[in-house]
């Protein structure tokens, strides 16, 4: 069985090359999205220091600058200085992203795992369940759960978690399904290796590795949801900065300020292939084919 | 010989040509409206206070900008005595159907909302009887005096004047209304659906010939479309756009923003007494000057909202006009509270950092850069402020187990001119829209004196003495500003003022010259 993505979960051989750092610098397209990567988690991690401008303090005598001496990417309506809120904003939609790959990630190898190890009627009950969730639409569910919540930063990425980890949970249950029973794993208990052992040195990584691949891939989808779910004003509370939320706040003013809808636009675009670009080069090389 | 101007007539006539005034057009295209809000229905006692927001009901006074009420259908409201009121029709008016409105059919529409509409059972109060005492007459007799009753006359919620008994003909089936001409306004509905609704002019209105020959009024929830729908040439106005919009709108040609006069409510705050630190007088003080009126009004809306200068607008008689801005005094009435400033800016009382939340709503977009900009003027004292967001505020606020110190809501405290119903629901304790818990035994004997006094000197010192408890004493509710109306429209309509009190179509209503 082959993936949408192009792993086949079922074949049990997906495993990280040796040296995946040199590996990615050799790929083509993982070079570059390593860079891109680079660049922006270390704009993240480093805004506050780098800001030239507090990012939350309005300065009304500045409101509506163009890009300029002082205000290198202009200022808003309110004066605040845009490249600062940038940077700001980058922990919130980078951060957020990584912190929503990473729960559906964890979730869903430890669901799909447990799934598999259990088997029988656990694991068709923990499956049914995985196909309640997977039958509603991503979108409707995790509006649901914003309307249940409330709006806010946390509560959306508990959304996005919410409607994200079956599809992983799914996936992590077919990869553990093929490694339980792959001869490696047989042979080792037949050597009396402790269960336990088998799952933490033959199992997981053996999940793990696709699991990882699939939540690079989709970094740049959910980037794209939180700041789509911020522009429509259900993400980070006001005045704080967050690339979608600063879309929408820039929508009255395209066609006077263009600079406060191109500067965001232009981060999400770049974050989104720098994880595309990252995405595929681990997909290449999660297979041996792909290495070679 | 040649006829000659003189120079000062031949300007003035230029100036004449100049001027963006209405034009009475007989040609004229129906008008287009884009609201943001939809009638859902021609239920007269659900739905009907649109009606007269677009010319198509009226009541028997209304509400004007010098913050008084003056006669609309009647010709004159006489209060011989504090229990006794005598309203006078004016003589030929009739409903759009053709039925005479008489003191008769006044009662009628009267009796019929107090049995089915909530909001004219809460305005009445008890024992308050309604008789015809002549053709054009009517009498009001309350067992207390009834200051408020003009209010209540020109308050689109309470009293709508229309044909009671075509409405009670139809029972439930509100849909038969359409085209049945129940109201007295310039225009009649002839189609509504959850989309549209369309009018035409009424020919016998009283006043004359309405100025357009119909109108639409199209509902469009989302600002940016009806913006959108003016500066394409689908609409004439577009109601309620967000002030952010409007330096877009200013640099389009073709397009108007156009700011009206003060209105009657505005932003106000209301802090939370039952829980976090404004529970402390002083503190609530510290914050009302602490807040930057003047800023909020002029450089975070560039004009677009009016200066708060009391809880009350400016134009309504009973203002006191005692807010100010004083940082200082605002520091020393923190550091008197015991509220000490912290190594990081933020002041601090036996450890814990002063740090007030602000709830808003995503229903007032405005709410965004105000609340923003209170942020960043409560911390030029050394309050830190978090901003929260509820879905339902009203709800929301009422709910212990939701944090917040300062709710910013849209409130009318004055709409209509009628004070008794903002006192009432939230300043008193138990009332449904005290949010905060406030309880203020004064305040609650002045309200409570305000409902049957009579005399105008003594309810401007009540209001007054409200006043200033809520500012100097007690402080609990207050203005961050004063609205003023605001709408987007097209060349056409570049003269279009937004009406006071909602009043938003008008038999005059009509293109610029």
């Amino acid at each position: 069985m082959i993936s949408a993505t192009g792993i086949d979960p079922t074949a049990g051989r997906h495993r990280p090359p040796p040296h995946l750092l040199a590996a990615l610098v050799r790929h083509p397209t993982g070079r570059w999205g390593l860079i891109l990567t680079a660049l922006l988690l270390t704009a993240a991690a480093a805004g506050p220091w780098f800001a030239p401008h507090p990012p939350n303090l309005p300065d009304y005598a500045a409101a509506l600058r163009p890009p300029g001496p002082g205000h290198w990417l202009g200022t808003d309506a309110t004066g605040r200085d845009q490249l600062s809120r940038l940077l700001d904003g980058a922990r919130r939609s980078l951060g957020g992203a990584l912190v929503v790959s990473a729960a559906i990630t964890l979730i869903g190898l430890i669901y799909g795992t447990a799934a598999a190890l259990a088997g029988r009627w656990v694991d068709a009950a923990m499956m049914r369940l995985v196909d309640v969730v997977l039958a509603l639409p991503g979108l409707i569910l995790a509006f649901a759960v914003i309307g249940l919540l409330g709006p806010g930063y946390v509560n959306l990425l508990i959304a996005l978690i919410a409607a994200d980890w079956a599809w992983k949970a799914r996936i992590a249950r077919a990869c553990a399904q093929a490694a339980v029973n792959s001869p490696a794993a047989e042979v080792a208990r037949h050597l009396g290796v402790p269960e336990w052992r088998v799952v933490a040195r033959h199992i997981l990584p053996a999940v793990f590795w696709p699991l990882l691949v699939l939540a690079t891939l989709g970094l740049g989808g959910q980037i794209a949801a939180i700041s789509a779910f911020s522009f429509l004003g259900l993400g980070v509370p006001v005045p704080l900065a967050e690339w979608g939320a600063m879309l929408a706040e820039s929508r009255f003013f395209f066609r006077i300020a263009p600079w406060l809808l191109l500067a965001p636009a232009a981060c999400i675009f770049v974050s989104v292939l720098a994880a595309n670009l990252l995405g595929e080069a681990l997909r290449d090389l999660a297979t041996p084919e792909g290495r070679s | 010989m040649t006829p000659r101007l003189s120079r000062r007539a031949a300007l003035a006539m230029a100036a004449l040509l100049a001027l963006p005034l209405p034009v009475a057009a007989e040609t004229a295209p129906p008008l287009r409206v884009v609201t943001s809000f939809a009638i859902d229905s021609m239920n007269p006692w659900e739905d009907g206070f649109w009606m007269q927001e677009f010319g198509q009901a009226e009541l028997l006074m209304q509400f004007r900008e010098d913050g008084r009420h003056h006669p609309w259908l009647l010709e004159r409201l006489e209060n011989p005595e504090p229990t006794r009121w005598v309203m006078t029709l004016r003589a030929g008016l009739t409903f759009q159907n053709g039925k005479p409105v008489d003191a008769a059919a006044v009662l009628a529409a009267i009796e019929a909302a107090r049995a089915h509409s909530a909001s004219a059972k809460g305005a009445v109060p008890d024992g308050a009887i309604f008789a015809v005492t002549g053709p054009l007459e009517l009498t009001v007799t309350t067992p207390a005096a009834w200051p408020e009753l003009p209010g209540v006359l020109a308050d689109e919620s309470v009293f709508l004047i229309l044909d009671a008994e075509a409405v009670a003909a139809v029972g439930e089936d509100w849909g038969r209304l359409v085209g049945a001409g129940i109201y007295t306004g310039p225009f009649a509905v002839t189609a509504l659906d959850s989309a549209r609704m369309e009018a035409v002019a009424y020919p016998g209105y009283w006043q004359g010939p309405p100025a357009l020959p119909g109108l639409t009024l199209s509902f469009v929830p989302d600002p940016s479309a009806r913006i959108l729908a003016v500066q394409n040439d689908e609409a004439d106005i577009a109601l309620y756009p967000p002030l952010a919009a409007r330096p877009m709108v200013e640099a389009t040609p073709g397009v108007h923003f156009n700011i009206g006069a003060l209105g009657t409510g505005g932003f106000t705050g209301y802090m939370n007494l039952r829980q976090g630190p404004l529970a402390d007088p002083a503190l609530r003080k510290a914050v009302l000057r602490a807040v930057d009126y003047r800023e909020i009004a002029h450089d975070v809306f560039r004009g677009g909202l009016a200066q708060a200068t009391s809880l009350y607008a400016a134009n309504l008689p009973f203002a006191l006009e005692n807010y100010r801005t004083d940082l200082v005094e605002a520091a020393a009435l923190l550091d008197a509270a015991g509220w000490v400033p912290g190594t990081n800016g933020t002041r601090q009382k036996d450890g814990t950092p002063l740090t007030l939340v602000l709830a808003i709503y995503p229903q007032q977009p405005d709410l965004a850069p105000l609340s923003a900009a209170v942020q960043a003027q409560l911390a030029r004292v050394g309050i830190a402020a978090e901003i929260v967001s509820f879905d339902g505020i009203n709800r929301a606020l009422m709910e212990p187990a939701n944090r917040w110190d300062i709710a910013m809501v849209s409130t009318g405290a004055a709409g209509w001119g009628r004070v008794q119903g903002f006192l009432e629901n939230y300043l008193l304790p138990g009332a449904r829209r005290n949010y905060g818990g406030y309880d203020n035994a004064e305040v609650s004997a002045l309200v409570a004196e305000l409902a049957t006094e009579a005399d105008t000197a003594r309810r401007t010192a009540i209001l007054h003495r409200i006043q200033t408890i809520l500012w100097d004493e007690d402080p609990y509710a207050f203005s961050f500003n004063i609205h003023k109306g605001r709408v987007v429209v097209n060349d056409r309509y570049a003269c279009y003022q937004p009406g006071f009190a909602l009043y938003h179509i008008s038999w005059q209503t009509a293109p610029c010259r």
